[in-house]
């Protein structure tokens, strides 16, 4: 078990590691792998738990059903995975604000998790337009050569470099910092 | 008391019976926590290494992806061909697709973590990930209350192609021609890539220290 007690792998490694999961997830579970899913079905049970006569008249909520599945159980596997892997090569540690953001931004908690929560947001409802994150639009949609991947995979470029010039206002761009 | 039994109502026991099929919760466990290791040892799940990809300054993104997406498509596309997976394909509506995407990317670049990669960064111990993960649980409600359904929804979904793929919209009889032109354009991307990364970024500067010093 050398191996995972190492910090990190060569890229390539982890990208063939990657890709085995993903056409092991084709094989056991018979989709792709998907986590926004997720998300969007704990909003659910949160407002079927709630509130569950409001619920009910939602439309939304008859395509994500408050039951859990096999997205939430996904992520709760990624954060035990994550967890095991970081505390056997000895990463693990509590950080609330990323070294790149108190170079570019300061070292206020507060701002970090506010922006956060603001970009979470935005993320969230971007993926339910799109109808997928990363994992089930990007990955899922280039490997099965379906446009909408690809489609995605542009606009989440265009999107992100341009919000970094406008956010992050360029000063920071010459910053080299890893933590 | 209502609470309690609605929380009950939520989950189902069938989902633990068998390791197999889209709902059981065993086969997405195993999977999580593999997939976790993976985003861990690929130091993928960092916010200097997402936010680091749109300034240009870590490729490791790209590194990783590039040979996830083209052996991916390889084996999923020979494994169909031998009849032992069936494609699972996501709808294509173009416009809904290219405004989400530009919306997503843009969340990405100020919060650093998508939906898989947060997870990841919480079991690493980064507790910024706690805000953004109650975001996008906020942002899907946010999506079904006030926009689903919706005129403007309803306007960009106009444009389905419905569950489609490049050789069934260019009519090409055969998928393996795009395979192998986009497994090409992916190893000369990532040769090209990983050269930068390893070697070209270390001489650039080297070139860059030297011409400054015969400037002085």
């Amino acid at each position: 078990m050398l191996f995972l007690r190492r910090k990190t792998w060569w890229p390539v490694i982890a990208g063939i590691g990657f890709a085995l999961i993903e056409v092991a997830s084709f094989y056991i579970s018979r989709r792709p792998l998907g986590a926004s899913r997720g998300y969007t079905v704990i909003g659910s049970i949160i407002e079927y738990v709630l509130m569950p006569k409001h619920a009910a008249k939602v439309t939304y909520w008859q395509v994500y059903e408050p039951y859990i599945e096999w997205t939430i159980a996904l992520l709760v596997g990624i954060v035990f995975g994550s967890f095991v892997s970081s505390m056997l090569s000895g990463e693990f540690r509590l950080r609330v604000v990323p070294e790149m953001w108190r170079l570019s931004k300061g070292p206020s908690v507060w701002k970090r998790w506010y922006w956060a929560f603001i970009g979470g947001i935005m993320v969230g409802f971007g993926a339910r337009m799109a109808m997928g994150c990363t994992l089930g639009m990007l990955i899922a949609g280039v490997i099965q050569l379906s446009p909408a991947g690809f489609i995605f995979m542009m606009s989440l470029w265009m999107g992100g470099a341009n919000m970094t010039v406008l956010f992050y206002r360029l000063k920071t761009l010459a910053l080299m910092k890893r933590d | 008391m209502g609470i309690i039994s609605r929380l009950r109502d939520t989950f189902d026991p069938s989902m633990l019976d068998s390791l197999y099929g889209a709902s059981s919760l065993w086969g997405g466990l195993l999977l999580g926590t593999l997939l976790g290791i993976i985003l861990q040892k690929g130091r993928l799940c960092k916010y200097s290494v997402v936010s680091g990809m749109f300034r240009m300054q870590d490729f490791t993104f790209f590194r990783v992806g590039t040979p996830l997406l083209m052996i991916a498509m390889v084996l999923v596309y020979f494994l169909k061909d031998a009849g032992e997976v069936e494609l699972y394909l996501p709808r294509t509506v173009i416009l809904a697709q290219l405004l989400g995407g530009v919306l997503f990317g843009a969340g990405l670049a100020i919060s650093g973590y998508c939906p898989a990669i947060a997870a990841g960064a919480l079991g690493e111990g980064a507790l910024d990930a706690l805000p953004t993960m109650a975001g996008f649980v906020a942002g899907g409600i946010i999506y079904a209350e006030v926009y689903n359904e919706s005129l403007f929804d309803r306007l960009i979904s106009y444009i389905d192609l419905g569950r489609v793929t490049f050789q069934d919209i260019f009519l090409v009889f055969n998928h393996w021609f795009f395979i192998m032109g986009f497994v090409i354009m992916c190893v000369m991307f990532l040769i090209g890539i990983s050269m930068y990364d390893e070697f070209l970024k270390a001489s650039f500067s080297i070139i860059g220290r030297t011409t400054k010093l015969f400037k002085k």
